[in-house]
């Protein structure tokens, strides 16, 4: 097991490095720079082309490539994300409080909507097939088939505008407490967590109705152990374990941000804020963000090959 | 049904008049048990032998109340111990299941929990259905696994299913079964996931489990052999109804139906000679020497490597031109590896390849195109080498263009001549594979490497999906083209009646390695190899249990 | 199609809302604001408060530049009392402080003041490059020295960057949010949320009413800030889409105001030899084969567009000359004899026009043209082009040493003052599709002297000359645009959109 996490540490660190150049060269490559797209027409039309150029020397912008992708990886070596181009203000203190604030609308949700799936799951193994299960998983199916915005819409018309009983948009600070925050954002919390069962739902319901036709719960089933022993003990694990590099992946998703959620709630998220780096041309928020993305999918992913080795024994060396 | 003098008071199990259907989404209905009866008394072995799709595994089950999804018992009854099992209610039967009816499944590995340990898995029996507490449990398990004939039953316990042995798991398996010592113990393909020699050993056991306990037995498989050696009665079925029934003896000493004996006829039967032609004594077509082959090592980084090919070691053999090479052996022991280095499909590691005179590349594709048509290969499962999207007779032609120049006309006429030699329509020529029955699409492979007009063809277990009687057919016609063309083969199977009909000569393997080679006549009559004596004896018990020396039951 | 003057220059367009007008203002209550406009700069914790960081064009709230435009796009004095200029070219120009004001620490507004925070808007203003010089002078007023003469040097003034801060290094100058306007800083959270509170001590007596302004910035996110609004979290929706007006304004608790005449397009036509816009004849047909007043109807619904005249003047200003109207019919057939005249009876295909999605309504403004230049027999295809990386494309770089020229293509335009507007037609510049000739020295010409010319009437005189040139030359074509709109529940009161969206003030709203 420390070999397993050991070799699978130095997997995801030399991941990281690869993702990092590709996320370097790949922004790097944006056409335009900060400087151009921060001006409006008005402004271009006023200003003569030597105060543009002189402000784009200013900024950095006219160094060489090569020079510009050794200073990030030595910056990411002292843990400096760099400064934004136009305000120079230090990236990470743009960053942290979006991500804080993604990680804990992503770890409500899935906390919130594990359980629910999980039944889902269980009720497709109990009922396969039957009036139930189609319910749950045509329910599921609708949910997942209907986009974010769609719901998040649908859902402020219904109960902020019709019957207001909770807020249309979130009005909260970024740096707010999250307490603050996460009460201030009651329907960006439901919208991500239908996605979410509706996601993790079929997931799992396609494990346990997987494993529960397999050779095993069978020969359970006719060695009369009882119902819930095989359901608990025996088929979820074995259901889990498939679905569990995608539902990383899925956590990972939801942390680096759910842009569309965002939008629609107005939630201090980086998935927001990325949108608002990438059209600003702000090159290192983009960076930094997409680092943190990568940083979460390689770690969900360790997290999730960590998982199966620890429920699936075959997976581990002998 | 039962024959009139069979010495049966009380039985345990009365089965009467049963029905049972599967159901496809259509809701079109496939009636797969046809008004079967029969009774079964303590202490008995009854023995249901059948060809897949007979029935035989849905009837099993059903003698636990259990019909699988899709399919439904649709009348009849099924009295053990004086209750029917068919209108039970599902709390009264899982009641039942287990204490007095228990059932071991064909696949040990896939019927145990893969991530609980196997001592958990015994205990469990013994808790919930036992009533044992923990700490008895835990006891009462351990001397199960001993009971099971397993050494150090601790360690064995602490085990993972994965990481016991075939035969390791099926006493594991066993063990669940036997927790709650059932009146009534259904053993479904129990050892025909295992290799001969751990059959053998897992065969032994249960014979001694029936001596020792008193319960009765139902014992289903294909296997002949093994009915022969473990029941007292046999009941053959077909297509869901009882052809043959009565003792083993009788049934198999002298069978009354056609059927029965189309089965017994595809059993080894080692008296005369082997029926295969001998080689024509020509020059030598095939050379192989000290040739080796690994899988590349692991990488660092990959979690898994792959383990599906095994490793050969020192391989040497020669064939000679129109020659039939039997190669004989179990899965893994690297036949199917040899055929892929003989087509190239693979590259060996170490040796060397010689066809007719000449060194033989590797891979295929360092192969001339000339080599390529000379040797051509017939797989097991038809429909993964056939193009899904093609009608089967331009599949056929395609060789006969591409290798031979023929044109259009001259390649359909010469097609249907093959289909004519192989028993197949030339209404079919028009068909997509999926259109065609297994046999057929089988056959339609064999006519596309005849298409080459190959020197060697290579044969990697090509009747194992097929019935007995297609089987039988099929190795006919190959047998009559293959004299016809000159063609030498290279037989790869574990069935040593294909052997026996097909192969002047015969190599046995066993783990990658050549145990013995000769003709077949003198290997399967004095083998010399311990393990070469093995496997004709689990495979010709069939066939012997009506001789009186037979020790088997 | 008539608009009048007032209608452009905004009102409110419901009666009721002109009636609530004469209530008397009532003191007290809080108002959240959603801007929809998209802000220029990412701000940070550091720069939230700096006039250039804040949520976008909001700058009065906290601060007071020296000049404001009002409506009607004239200038109003705001901490300055008085301007003018101090020299005959009109290069150097006086401004006279208004005494007593002070910031919100307390601190009493000096020339120093003035000087620090122009040290800062020379350097990074768009517009203040032009000043050379800043001195405070003896008896207290602020001396500008410009590069050149520049008779509407005042519009400058009233920027919405150009606020005026406590004296401080460049460098940090205006971090503190500390101004003199109406309201102070309670808190941010950069590109997100500004909370002001009242400034007691502001220097427009009795003013502000409210206690607390919350303004939420929801750029892109018009459906949200419009759900807030519905759902009553939000009292004011600045900056709406023109389509989504009609559906407001049935709405009996919204009251949807107009700012007047501000946002339209400006359609390059470069004038590389090979160009078919080479041709003045075909400039000409275009200008009179598109159909302005079908773009109006069609895209912004009547009463919401107006019709441009190819200058980037808006209707709305005083000094915006319009083109003759001529029937439609008349206009094609004017269009095909010119046609004709260059040689194209059959007509011309003018090869792709660009468009970026810069508005939600442009995919559509765009198809409107086409249509009906087809009908005077020029033909052109769509192409759109994200808006990444659009100015590279749109202007190819301006490198003619390399040969990539500038493209058929358009990009939106805000309205200002003619000095501004009208100095996007030289010649330098790629929106003029680097007009050359003696026509265009005509007009630069006239452009110095209009710059350097005191007086307004004689100035607008020298305007409506020079868009009498583009008329006839027709450089580039600007062909329609729309105004500007907000909403607000209806007990918002005291509060008037504005053509420039930055200078809105909130010094006069109140609740009801």
């Amino acid at each position: 097991m420390i070999s397993l996490i050991l070799r699978r540490g130095a997997l995801s660190l030399a991941t990281l490095f690869l993702l990092a150049t590709f996320i370097f060269f790949a922004t790097e490559v944006l056409p335009g720079d900060a400087l151009d797209v921060s001006l409006s027409a008005d402004e271009v039309a006023m200003m003569p082309p030597e105060v543009l150029a002189r402000r784009k020397a200013e900024l950095g912008l006219d160094r060489p490539i090569l020079e510009r992708y050794l200073g990030f990886l030595g910056g990411l070596l002292k843990f400096d994300l760099g400064r934004t181009i136009i305000t120079r203000a230090p990236v990470a203190d743009i960053v942290a409080m979006p991500l804080r604030n993604s990680m804990a609308l992503a770890a409500v949700t899935l906390l919130l909507a594990l359980p629910v799936a999980l039944g889902i799951a269980m009720a497709a193994a109990q009922a396969k097939g039957r009036g139930l299960d189609n319910a749950v998983s045509g329910a599921a199916i609708i949910g997942y088939s209907i986009p974010e915005f769609v719901t998040g819409l649908l859902l402020i018309a219904v109960f902020a505008v019709w019957w207001p009983i909770f807020p249309a948009t979130i009005t909260a600070s970024t740096d707010d407490p999250l307490s603050v925050l996460l009460a201030a954002a009651p329907l960006a919390v439901i919208t991500t967590i239908i996605g979410s069962i509706a996601y993790l739902g079929r997931i799992l319901r396609v494990g346990m109705i997987e494993v529960m036709a397999s050779d095993f719960v069978e020969r359970l089933h006719l060695s009369g152990i009882p119902r819930w022993r095989i359901l608990l003990v025996h088929a979820l694990p074995a259901a889990v374990i498939p679905g569990l590099s995608a539902a990383a992946l899925y956590a990972a998703s939801l942390v680096s941000g759910i842009v569309v959620v965002e939008m629609v709630f107005a939630y201090p998220g980086i998935g927001a804020e990325l949108v608002r780096a990438v059209t600003r041309r702000e090159v290192h928020v983009v960076q930094a963000i997409a680092l943190a993305a990568a940083i979460c999918v390689v770690s969900f992913n360790l997290l999730a090959d960590l998982g199966i080795s620890t429920l699936d024994p075959r997976t581990r060396s002998a | 049904m039962r024959p009139v003098g069979a010495p049966v008071v009380e039985p345990l199990l009365s089965v009467r008049g049963l029905n049972i259907s599967w159901f496809s989404q259509q809701g079109r209905r496939n009636q797969v048990v046809n008004e079967v009866s029969f009774d079964l008394a303590s202490g008995e072995t009854l023995g249901i032998a059948g060809e897949s799709g007979s029935g035989k595994s849905t009837l099993a089950r059903a003698l636990l109340g259990h019909a699988r999804g899709g399919s439904r018992i649709e009348s009849g009854s099924i009295l053990l111990g004086g209750r029917d099992l068919v209108s039970l209610a599902p709390k009264a039967l899982a009641a039942l299941r287990g204490r007095d009816v228990a059932m071991v499944p064909q696949h040990p590995l896939s019927s145990l929990t893969f991530h609980l340990r196997v001592g958990v898995q015994v205990e469990e029996v013994l808790r919930h259905r036992a009533g044992l507490s923990p700490k008895a449990a835990s006891l009462r398990s351990l001397e199960l696994l001993t009971e099971m004939g397993l050494s150090e039953p601790e360690k064995i316990a602490q085990r993972y299913p994965h990481q016991l042995s075939g035969g390791q798991r099926q006493r594991v398996v066993l063990a669940c079964a036997l927790a709650c010592d059932p009146a009534l113990l259904v053993l479904d393909e129990p050892t025909t996931a295992l290799d001969k020699t751990t059959e053998a050993q897992v065969l032994e056991l249960i014979q001694r489990l029936r001596r020792a306990r008193r319960g009765a037995m139902v014992f289903v498989t294909h296997d002949l052999n093994v009915i022969a050696e473990i029941c007292d009665r046999v009941m053959v079925m077909q297509h869901g109804k009882v052809v043959e029934e009565g003792p083993v003896q009788q049934v198999f000493g002298a069978p009354a139906q056609p059927y029965t004996r189309l089965l017994l006829g595809s059993a080894l039967r080692v008296d005369g000679a082997s029926e295969a032609q001998p080689g024509r004594h020509g020059s030598i077509l095939l050379e192989v020497a000290g040739l080796g082959f690994s899988y590349a090592r692991p990488s660092l980084l990959l979690r898994r490597a792959s383990t599906t090919t095994p490793t050969l070691t020192d391989i040497n053999f020669s064939l000679g031109r129109g020659e039939v090479l039997g190669v004989i052996g179990e899965s893994g022991s690297g036949k199917t590896t040899l055929g892929g280095l003989v087509t190239g499909f693979l590259a060996p590691e170490r040796g060397v390849l010689r066809f007719d005179g000449a060194a033989l590349a590797g891979r295929a594709a360092a192969r001339s195109i000339e080599h390529r048509r000379r040797i051509q290969m017939v797989f097991q499962d038809p429909l993964s080498s056939l193009n899904p999207r093609r009608r089967v007779g331009d599949q056929v032609a395609r060789p006969m263009r591409l290798f031979h120049g023929l044109d259009k006309r001259k390649a359909e006429a010469r097609t249907v001549q093959l289909f004519e030699e192989l028993g197949l329509n030339a209404d079919l020529l028009t068909r997509f594979p999926r259109q065609l029955s297994g046999g057929q699409q089988q056959r339609v492979a064999i006519a596309r490497a005849f298409a080459a007009e190959p020197d060697l063809l290579v044969c990697d277990e090509i009747t194992s999906a097929l019935d007995a009687s297609v089987q039988a057919q099929l190795l006919d016609q190959l047998a009559a083209m293959q004299r016809r063309a000159g063609t030498a083969l290279l037989l790869i199977t574990h069935d040593l009646t294909v052997i026996w009909r097909m192969a002047s000569r015969v190599i046995v393997m066993r783990s990658g390695r050549i145990l013995e080679q000769g003709e077949t006549n003198a290997v399967f009559r004095t083998p010399s190899n311990p393990y070469t004596a093995a496997l004709l004896d689990a495979a010709t018990r069939a066939t012997r249990v009506a001789e009186p020396a037979f020790a088997g039951v | 199609m008539n608009i009048t003057r007032r209608g452009l220059a905004g009102l409110a367009l419901t009666p009721l809302a002109a009636a609530a007008q004469t209530a008397t203002p009532r003191r007290g209550g809080t108002i959240i604001v959603a801007q929809c406009s998209a802000n220029r700069f990412v701000a940070s914790a550091q720069t939230a408060r700096h006039p250039y960081f804040t949520v976008d064009l909001t700058t009065r709230i906290p601060y007071n530049a020296l000049v404001w435009v009002d409506r009607e796009m004239r200038l109003q004095p705001e901490l300055a009392t008085a301007w003018a200029p101090a020299s005959a070219d009109q290069s150097v120009w006086d401004i006279t402080l208004r005494p007593g004001v002070r910031f919100h620490d307390g601190t009493p507004l000096r020339a120093e003041d003035v000087v620090a925070s122009y040290e800062l808007h020379r350097q990074r203003n768009f517009a203040s490059g032009q000043i050379q010089k800043i001195e405070a002078m003896a008896d207290g007023r602020v001396r500008f020295t410009l590069d050149a003469g520049n008779s509407e040097f005042p519009y400058v003034l009233a920027e919405y960057q150009n606020m005026i801060m406590p004296a401080a290094p460049v460098e940090t100058i205006g971090n503190t949010g500390i101004g003199t306007g109406p309201f102070r800083f309670a808190s941010t959270d950069p590109n997100r949320i500004a909370v002001y509170e009242r400034n007691p001590a502001y220097w427009r007596e009795g003013f502000p009413y409210l206690d607390r302004i919350e303004l939420h910035n929801r750029e892109g996110q018009q459906e949200t800030a419009l759900a807030g609004l519905r759902s009553g979290q939000f009292d004011v929706v600045m900056t709406i889409d023109p389509r989504s007006v009609r559906g407001l304004q049935r709405d009996a608790d919204l009251v949807v105001d107009s700012g007047g005449g501000g946002h339209h397009y400006v359609i390059q036509l470069p004038k590389h030899p090979g160009s078919p816009f080479e041709d003045k004849r075909v400039r000409q047909a275009l200008a009179l084969g598109v159909d302005r007043e079908a773009i109006v109807r069609l895209v912004y619904g009547e009463g919401n567009g107006w019709v441009g005249n190819d200058s980037h003047l808006v209707a709305a200003d005083p000094n915006f000359l319009a083109l003759p109207r001529i029937p439609r019919a008349e206009a094609v057939a004017r269009a095909r004899a010119l046609l004709a005249a260059a040689g194209r009876p059959n007509g011309i295909n003018l090869g792709t026009l660009y468009w970026s999605p810069q508005s939600p309504e442009v995919g559509r403004y765009f198809q409107v043209l086409q249509e009906t230049a087809r009908e005077a027999g020029l033909t052109m295809a769509l192409e759109q082009r994200p808006a990444d990386g659009y100015v590279q494309f749109r202007t190819g770089d301006n490198d003619f040493s390399k040969g990539s020229f500038h493209r058929f293509a358009m990009t939106a335009v805000g309205p200002r003052n003619p000095g501004i507007s009208l100095f996007r037609m030289r010649d330098a510049f790629v929106e003029s599709g680097h007009w050359r000739g003696p026509q265009h020295d005509a007009y630069m010409a006239l452009y110095a002297q209009a710059m350097r010319e005191g007086d307004a009437q004689a100035r607008s005189a020298m305007f409506s000359q020079m868009q009498r040139i583009l008329h006839e030359e027709v450089p580039a074509l600007l062909p329609a645009g729309t105004m500007t709109f907000s909403v607000r529940r209806r007990h918002v009161q005291g509060f008037e959109f504005h053509p420039q969206i930055w200078s809105v003030r909130f010094d006069e709203v109140w609740r009801s």
